[in-house]
């Protein structure tokens, strides 16, 4: 809640919590409206990790090894680029809509792609190797439509891909939140099997649970989870690979009930203070949001290895 | 409680699912034409070669892999009839993967015996909880309870595996060569909790294993699969050491 505040009173000025007037413009449609999509995005991007990561039972798994943020950045790529050569790009909400919507339908494509394998082969390193490769194919599909882009094209993409959590509706909100809470209700629903795959394919199928069946599950609500963050904030890096690694350091339990809600506690909470550096730091200027989280993630993050020995 | 695990004329190997445009089925047969039957209180030691089907003959009786022909069959019901779920009631197995990580520790793993009977959430009632501390004590894990299980030695990981074996309470367990990393005190020990096991809690146990010495000593009934697709399922009780030695050395040596 304090964050959540920090967030709210920070900005390009620094407002003082007596001097909020919520039937004030910026503060409704700015602020508030940010710092829900900061946690709306702090809250599904680390359960999609964590669910990638006890899936494939590797710490490195995060949110984008399946291709999902490589598969809605080309889709965006070319959304952009269509937008410019027809010379709409001006409209502004027309332009907004067609790059969530471009997001979201190049996210679902990668995961029915990905599906299709999952139901094809049992294997997991084949399907992890397979996630990796549609994503090369992607971000190599996606270089080719940069380097035909048009000088503002390609500098509009380049924003997009520094992540914003600035873009957000209320109706946009209200459809993250609706979708991202249901499935993440669904998924605590199914802690029983997710816990069991702990113990890896065979086991879960020995101790009675359908491997294949709740793999299905589980790739589906991290992707649309994926999806949808990215779709509204564009590919937010880090927090999905980091803030699973984090509570797991930090909170020595297997019972993935608990790390579950850890996951939506702290990555909500990282998000926010994010977002407030990303005002506070410079003056006058706001720093892209994937700065901010990479580079004090990344050395916390460290810091949590060398202090626990075992991991 | 008395169970009865019928094997007959059984083909085990793998079918592996055509690509989409080719046709027909291709399997490859690892063994055909088993015939056994076990029953509460045995403790069974499969004996062969490496690549003879020892361990797909495990995969295959716990439903992890589809067998090819022939029947397998609990209580003269057939096993394909029972849900993934009620096998977890009736079989456990022990295989040669290694689990860990992700903070699991061996009580955490131990509890893993529990998930066929706690309720959607996974709550472990007292008696889950008594059950799963009991099973630690007979496994002698006692010291151990909250190492990551990572973090156990090859002998340790052993018995915390046969530990969650245990705690799902199936009255069969299944081992895929228990002993295969560990010192030669440790195989001993393993053998000799298998057998107590088997004894005292009226438990059938089929276990792999390449150690013949502690199998000719400790089961009760031998599977010995030689190379020319027969095989052997004899009571250890009924012949000298000297005969079985032979029988043994016959099915590695040809």
């Amino acid at each position: 809640m304090a964050f959540a505040l920090n967030v709210l009173l920070a900005g390009s000025s620094v407002l003082k919590f007596s001097e909020i007037n919520f039937d004030d413009y910026i503060f409704r449609n700015i602020r508030l409206s940010k710092a829900l999509t900061a946690l709306l995005c702090g809250i599904s991007l680390p359960i999609a990790g964590q669910i990638l990561q006890v899936l494939f039972r590797n710490p490195l798994a995060g949110p984008y090894v399946l291709g999902i943020s490589s598969a809605s950045s080309l889709a965006v790529g070319i959304a952009i680029m269509a937008l410019h050569t027809f010379g709409v790009m001006g409209y502004l909400f027309f332009s907004k809509t067609a790059i969530i919507l471009a997001a979201f339908a190049g996210s679902l494509f990668c995961t029915l792609l990905i599906l299709f394998v999952a139901k094809k082969v049992i294997s997991n390193v084949f399907l992890l190797l397979i996630g990796l490769m549609l994503g090369q194919i992607f971000g190599a599909l996606q270089s080719f439509v940069e380097y035909f882009s048009t000088d503002k094209g390609l500098r509009e993409f380049v924003m997009w891909s520094f992540g914003s959590l600035g873009n957000s509706t209320y109706t946009d909100i209200t459809l993250f939140a609706g979708i991202g809470i249901g499935l993440i209700i669904i998924l605590f629903m199914l802690t029983k099997p997710f816990q069991v795959f702990l113990m890896g394919q065979n086991y879960a199928n020995a101790l009675g649970v359908d491997f294949a069946k709740y793999r299905i599950y589980f790739i589906v609500i991290s992707s649309l989870l994926t999806a949808l963050a990215t779709a509204f904030c564009g590919p937010i890096a880090f927090v999905g690979l980091s803030i699973p690694i984090m509570t797991r350091l930090i909170y020595r339990t297997s019972d993935q009930k608990f790390q579950l809600t850890a996951c939506l506690l702290l990555g909500g909470i990282t998000m926010l203070i994010c977002d407030t550096l990303c005002y506070t730091i410079l003056p006058d200027r706001v720093i892209p949001i994937n700065v901010i989280t990479t580079l004090f993630g990344s050395p916390f993050i460290i810091y949590l290895l060398f202090k626990t020995r075992n991991w | 409680m008395n169970v009865k695990l019928n094997i007959i004329d059984l083909s085990i190997g793998y079918a592996s699912k055509p690509a989409c445009w080719q046709a027909g089925k291709q399997t490859t047969v690892v063994y055909k034409g088993i015939s056994a039957s076990f029953t509460s209180g045995m403790m069974v030691g499969i004996i062969g070669k490496n690549g003879l089907g020892k361990s797909t003959l495990l995969r295959t009786i716990v439903g992890l892999q589809e067998k090819l022909q022939g029947e397998i069959s609990l209580d003269n019901k057939a096993l394909d009839l029972l849900s993934k779920h009620e096998l977890a009631k009736m079989i456990a197995v022990v295989l040669t993967e290694k689990v860990g990580g992700f903070n699991l520790t061996v009580t955490d793993l131990v509890a893993m015996g529990r998930v066929p009977y706690t309720n959607a959430f996974n709550h472990l009632e007292e008696a889950d909880k008594k059950i799963i501390h009991d099973c630690i004590l007979v496994c002698g894990l006692n010291e151990h309870t909250s190492k990551p299980v990572n973090e156990l030695s090859d002998g340790l990981f052993q018995k915390a595996m046969i530990a969650k074996g245990l705690a799902q309470q199936t009255p069969i367990l299944l081992l895929d060569e228990p002993t295969a990393y560990l010192d030669f005190p440790s195989k001993h020990q393993l053998f000799e909790l298998l057998k107590k096991v088997s004894k005292e809690e009226n438990k059938c146990i089929i276990t792999s294993s390449h150690d013949i010495e502690l199998v000719l000593k400790y089961a009760s009934h031998m599977l010995i699969l030689s190379e020319e697709n027969e095989f052997e399922f004899i009571e250890t009780s009924n012949y000298k050491v000297s005969e079985l030695f032979k029988k043994v050395t016959n099915g590695y040596f040809g």
